[in-house]
């Protein structure tokens, strides 16, 4: 997740280059930095620094890792044959890398040769057989061809040896939800909170997913679980704001006549009056419309 | 019992939809169609409810919901509550008529279980209303010169047999039309100058509620 002073900064150097002028290294090491997928202009202008031979030049040992960038980026963007120059650069000065061995798996995935690239990995995987980026190669390979469940199964294999890849088993999450296995992905939101205890995204991410499963007892959990993610997150995360609101509704409709607990509306309105601090300080054309809501849920919360 | 349904989609909310789907290219992305349904159902003074019956939707906007995680519920039910209470607030009596989806993949064209459960939602509330998929070979075809097809499949419900793709072979009692002759060259001019970085979801509003998911600047 990129910070949003890092987000101007990028945004900045984005729209530098996009215009013609900029540093185009310093935007390629940002990206490559902050891990975010910029393929379009990383590509464009990637190739255009290392088609210049006197800017290359002036790259020093950057430039590898600015070959391999860039290659990534242009199989993304499905520009093949510019991805395969990078790829045989780098092959020419590294022969025996298993890193551009795994470069040239990826521009068999990019071009559909599924077989290609699995014999490739295969042999790469007998000799290097703890390197997490070749399983991952697999994985992504199973997904680009829609095979959830293959991508399920060998991202569980992947996490029995690197359990603690976060990533990973946030990914593995999603994977479960696609397949609509809630409570398998419930496990590995379980998995990520007790390991990162503080991350409000975790929590926020669980808590959508109780919503999701329903029944009381989940949409109670969720309301925790919204709760904990505003606190951590300093009361900004609106979706965590408009969470609790959602989770007072849907308990409401949930219980029906006859309830036997009384649920707290503090909680709901509390979170409903920061929403609208908010609204009105940065998206005042939509107060009403945010009041009118939130104010037909609390009626139906006390009724 | 045979009626037929038209389904006209003005190019605001095709254009947009689109651009939608070509902001986040490696992603699933979603949203819903806004218009009015008008014409007459059979069996209508007996209390129609079977939505049978010859049919206009005429879609005249769009709004772009989320690019993440589209298989999740309590922000898609905001987005819908948001959405719904907005037009029924504006004069011109329009609501939520359709749904519209694009798959992750490029090679998918699987109506998928979340474009379908959401479809339903949507039907109950509007039973006429379909669901437009994007059709990721004629969007490509666009790309290489012009054409008049609307680059989006579209699926209807029927009652017994769900959604079916308006198709030889499959939905017959529907048709498709882009309201606008224009609609496919303004998209092609769209998209070569980049508009579809413009384009707000509901996801952003909620990371940045300064942006807004109406996207009234976007044809400027």
């Amino acid at each position: 997740m990129v910070g949003a002073t890092e987000e101007m900064e990028l945004q900045k150097l984005e729209r530098d280059v996009e215009g013609g002028g900029g540093d185009v290294a310093q935007y390629l090491a940002l990206v490559r930095k902050l891990r975010v997928r910029r393929s379009s202009t990383v590509a464009r202008h990637g190739l255009a620094l290392l088609n210049n031979s006197s800017a290359r030049s002036k790259l020093g040992a950057d430039v590898w890792t600015i070959y391999e960038q860039v290659a990534i980026a242009a199989m993304d963007c499905h520009a093949l044959e510019a991805a395969k120059e990078c790829i045989g650069a780098l092959r020419t000065k590294f022969p025996e890398s298993m890193r551009v061995a795994r470069l040239e798996g990826m521009w068999w995935e990019a071009k559909g040769a599924w077989q290609q690239a699995e014999s490739l990995y295969s042999d790469l995987l007998a000799d290097n057989p703890s390197d997490s980026a070749l399983h991952k190669r697999r994985i992504a390979m199973a997904k680009a061809q829609g095979n959830l469940i293959g991508a399920v199964e060998a991202t569980n294999k992947y996490l029995e040896t690197f359990m603690a890849d976060h990533d990973a088993w946030r990914e593995l999450a999603d994977m479960y939800i696609l397949l609509q296995m809630y409570k398998q992905a419930a496990f590995c939101f379980e998995e990520l909170i007790l390991s990162q205890p503080t991350n409000a995204l975790y929590h926020l991410g669980y808590a959508e997913l109780l919503y999701t499963m329903g029944g009381l007892d989940n949409l109670r959990a969720a309301r925790k679980y919204y709760a904990a993610a505003i606190e951590m997150s300093g009361g900004q995360n609106m979706r965590a704001l408009f969470g609790i609101c959602m989770c007072g509704t849907a308990i409401t409709q949930t219980k029906g006549r006859g309830r036997d607990e009384k649920d707290s509306v503090d909680l709901l309105s509390l979170a409903g009056s920061v929403i609208v601090k908010q609204y009105k300080e940065k998206c005042p054309n939509k107060v009403d419309l945010i009041t009118s809501i939130l104010d037909k849920q609390l009626v139906a919360n006390i009724a | 019992m045979v009626g037929s349904t038209r389904y006209e989609i003005a190019q605001t909310a095709y254009v947009k939809l689109v651009l939608h789907a070509l902001k986040h290219k490696t992603s699933a992305v979603n949203g819903v169609l806004i218009g009015r349904v008008s014409g007459v159902g059979a069996g209508d003074s007996a209390g129609n409810e079977s939505g049978v019956g010859n049919f206009t939707v005429e879609i005249c906007n769009s709004v772009p919901f989320f690019h993440s995680h589209l298989g999740l519920l309590p922000m898609l039910e905001l987005a819908l509550t948001q959405v719904d209470e907005y037009f029924a607030s504006q004069k011109g009596g329009l609501s939520i008529v359709g749904y519209y989806h694009a798959n992750e993949r490029f090679d998918d064209y699987e109506l998928s279980s979340v474009a379908r459960k959401i479809g339903d939602h949507i039907t109950r509330s509007c039973p006429q209303a379909g669901i437009f998929l994007l059709d990721n070979r004629q969007l490509g075809v666009l790309s290489k010169g012009a054409t008049q097809k609307p680059v989006v499949q579209l699926y209807v419900r029927e009652a017994v047999r769900g959604w079916r793709q308006l198709a030889a072979g499959g939905a017959q009692n529907a048709e498709l039309v882009l309201k606008e002759a224009t609609a496919n060259s303004i998209l092609s001019d769209y998209i070569s100058e980049h508009r579809e970085q413009l384009v707000v979801d509901f996801d952003e509003h909620l990371d940045d509620i300064s942006k807004d998911w109406l996207n009234t600047n976007l044809f400027d």
